[in-house]
């Protein structure tokens, strides 16, 4: 493994003697679509936020293109490109579509400190608004609350947020949870279609088996905060120690 | 379409509305006695006290308690400089300034905490601010406050700010010069931010802003706008007592923006002059007049909720407008949630 956007070195977090992340060495490597699977509890969320910075790891390092990124706040690291969505729902219910993708990119230019100006004044912002809301399908309904869209445009929309910086590395929590199968699709073809347009690496955490290997060009197995195993999609198919993780669930 | 009808057009409702009261509120003390100037004068100082507790509450979701602090501080802050050097604008600069700095300071400690914890944060600061004005009798006149404080001139011999009109006047146009600033903070790229810090503070700082610096701002902006509500009181009453800090100081601008309507940027100065007015309606006839104002506020919460006053007019009466001049009915509505 040549090249690598993130990696940790001995990842270790535990709530009270629950131990969720226990000496986990993970290696990313850009421009491609990773996936982290694995039973519930297997330390995947904890994982994701340790990385984002939702959480801070007790023991061991993280690394962004060789920079050393492990105390970082969340604002920090999206300043370096990474990004992430939720696993439950997070946008800004009381905004509007627009206001919502406004937000990080008014943040992503830099101009979220402005007082003065209009927030709908800004026409370089409005441009890159409307270009992310053109690629998650959501731009005929720019005017509506975010709080009052369906769950699947809730979900389209908070991956365009997790776009809208622009992101080298983008983690996506259970992106087509509470989805219909059209609309995972539709989640599905535009995460495709951004990591080969933008070059964005995308890892993802997701219990859909079908996606996983659909959509994946690596997958990581994790089990009680420990990494398994980790191969192509095709090889964890056939892994045998995956089998027994999921004993009972069909791969 | 006819100008007047272009002017009553849904969309200029608003723009209309605050051009006529703009007009009349300079034009009415031709019409009213002292008393009554007076009166406005303490809605429009307590309106900016109101979007001071509203920016906090209503676009950022911070619940304080404490701006009755700032306004202490800025209307000591106003009264000390009036009485050493008696330039109005420099006694109004510099009390915003106090309030600001105190903000600053007090801000970088309780920004971190959220909901119950910033409630009492602030609660104790009030108090506190109470206290040093009661016990530092030498500084602030303890329990009797700060006396003898002048409508000093402004720059200009000629500009005398005694006589109660002309006092007005200045009052008048630097509280719709920050109301105004208010409004265009609010609808700025900043005041976008403070509202998605009220929706979601995980989501706001996975988009690179930071929670803490963008609350410390706020925080700030609001404790001088309580500072400049204190420092304009200062000269108008001519006095200064520790009761301005009191907790129930604080209580009051809040009850008041959530009966006007916290999301919205009349709703707090509506709700300003309705309770002022209640008040001082309600002193009037009973020496229990606390006991009634409260019912009254407990009523008005309850019947019209979350949206306030202006949440009702603007989805009730304003869409009503709309069906009739426009024929459609807009679902957008900021307030509704």
């Amino acid at each position: 493994m040549s090249e690598v956007i993130l990696s940790s070195r001995g990842l270790r977090k535990s709530f009270g003697d629950f131990t969720a992340i226990n000496g986990i060495e993970i290696n990313l490597r850009p421009n491609i679509i990773t996936s982290i699977i694995g039973p519930n509890g297997a330390g995947k969320t904890t994982l994701i936020n340790l990385i984002t910075g939702i959480l801070h790891p007790e023991k061991g390092r993280i690394f962004f293109k060789g920079e050393d990124v492990t105390h970082l706040p969340t604002d920090k690291l999206v300043k370096k490109r990474i990004t992430r969505s939720f696993q439950i729902m997070n946008i800004f219910a009381r905004l509007t579509v627009f206001q919502n993708i406004e937000l990080p990119v008014l943040s992503f230019l830099g101009k979220h400190r402005k007082w003065f100006s209009r927030s709908d004044g800004h026409r370089d912002v409005t441009r890159e608004v409307n270009k992310i809301l053109e690629e998650v399908s959501l731009l005929d309904k720019k005017d509506m609350l975010a709080g009052k869209l369906s769950h699947g445009d809730q979900r389209l929309l908070e991956l365009g947020i997790a776009i809208a910086p622009r992101p080298e590395l983008c983690f996506l929590d259970e992106p087509s949870s509470g989805m219909n199968p059209s609309e995972s699709a539709k989640v599905l073809e535009l995460i495709k279609s951004l990591a080969t347009m933008e070059k964005t690496t995308f890892v993802i955490v997701e219990h859909d088996m079908d996606i996983v290997f659909s959509l994946s060009d690596w997958v990581i197995v994790m089990n009680k905060g420990e990494i398994v195993t980790e191969g192509e999609p095709g090889q964890i198919r056939e892994s045998k120690e995956v089998r027994e993780i999921y004993l009972g669930e069909e791969l | 379409m006819s100008s007047l009808k272009r002017l009553l057009l849904p969309k200029r409702i608003p723009f209309v509305f605050w051009v006529t009261l703009i007009i009349f509120l300079f034009v009415i003390p031709q019409f009213i006695g002292k008393y009554t100037i007076y009166m406005v004068m303490s809605i429009l100082i307590f309106s900016l006290l109101c979007l001071s507790v509203n920016l906090l509450l209503g676009y950022t979701g911070l619940l304080s308690f404490g701006q009755a602090g700032f306004y202490a501080c800025g209307a000591y802050g106003c009264g000390k400089i009036l009485l050493v050097f008696p330039q109005l604008l420099a006694g109004i600069i510099g009390g915003v300034i106090i309030a600001g700095v105190v903000a600053l300071i007090l801000g970088y400690f309780c920004v971190r905490h959220t909901t119950i914890y910033f409630a009492m944060i602030t609660l104790a600061f009030g108090m506190m601010v109470w206290a040093l004005a009661m016990k530092l009798r030498e500084m602030t006149g303890g329990e009797d406050g700060l006396g003898g404080i002048p409508r000093a001139i402004l720059f200009i011999h000629s500009l005398n700010m005694e006589p109660m009109e002309n006092y007005y006047y200045f009052v008048l146009i630097i509280s719709l010069t920050a109301m105004f600033l208010f409004h265009r903070l609010v609808n700025s790229p900043l005041g976008l931010t403070f509202r998605g810090i009220r929706d979601s503070e995980s989501r706001i700082a996975c988009t690179g802003i930071s929670i803490r610096n963008t609350r410390l701002l706020c925080f700030t902006i609001a404790g001088m706008y309580a500072g400049l509500a204190g420092a304009l009181m200062a000269p108008l009453e001519t006095r200064v007592t520790p009761v301005c800090a009191h907790w129930a100081a604080s209580a009051e601008p809040v009850a008041a923006t959530i009966i006007g309507g916290m999301y919205t940027f009349g709703g707090p100065l509506a709700g300003a002059a309705i309770f002022f007015l209640l008040k001082d309606i309600i002193v009037r006839f009973t020496e229990y007049w606390s006991l009634i104002l409260g019912v009254i506020v407990i009523i008005l919460v309850l019947t019209l909720r979350a949206q306030g006053l202006a949440g009702v007019l603007q989805q009730g009466l304003f869409s009503r407008f709309r069906l009739n001049f426009e024929g459609n009915r807009n679902e957008r509505s900021d307030i509704k949630q």
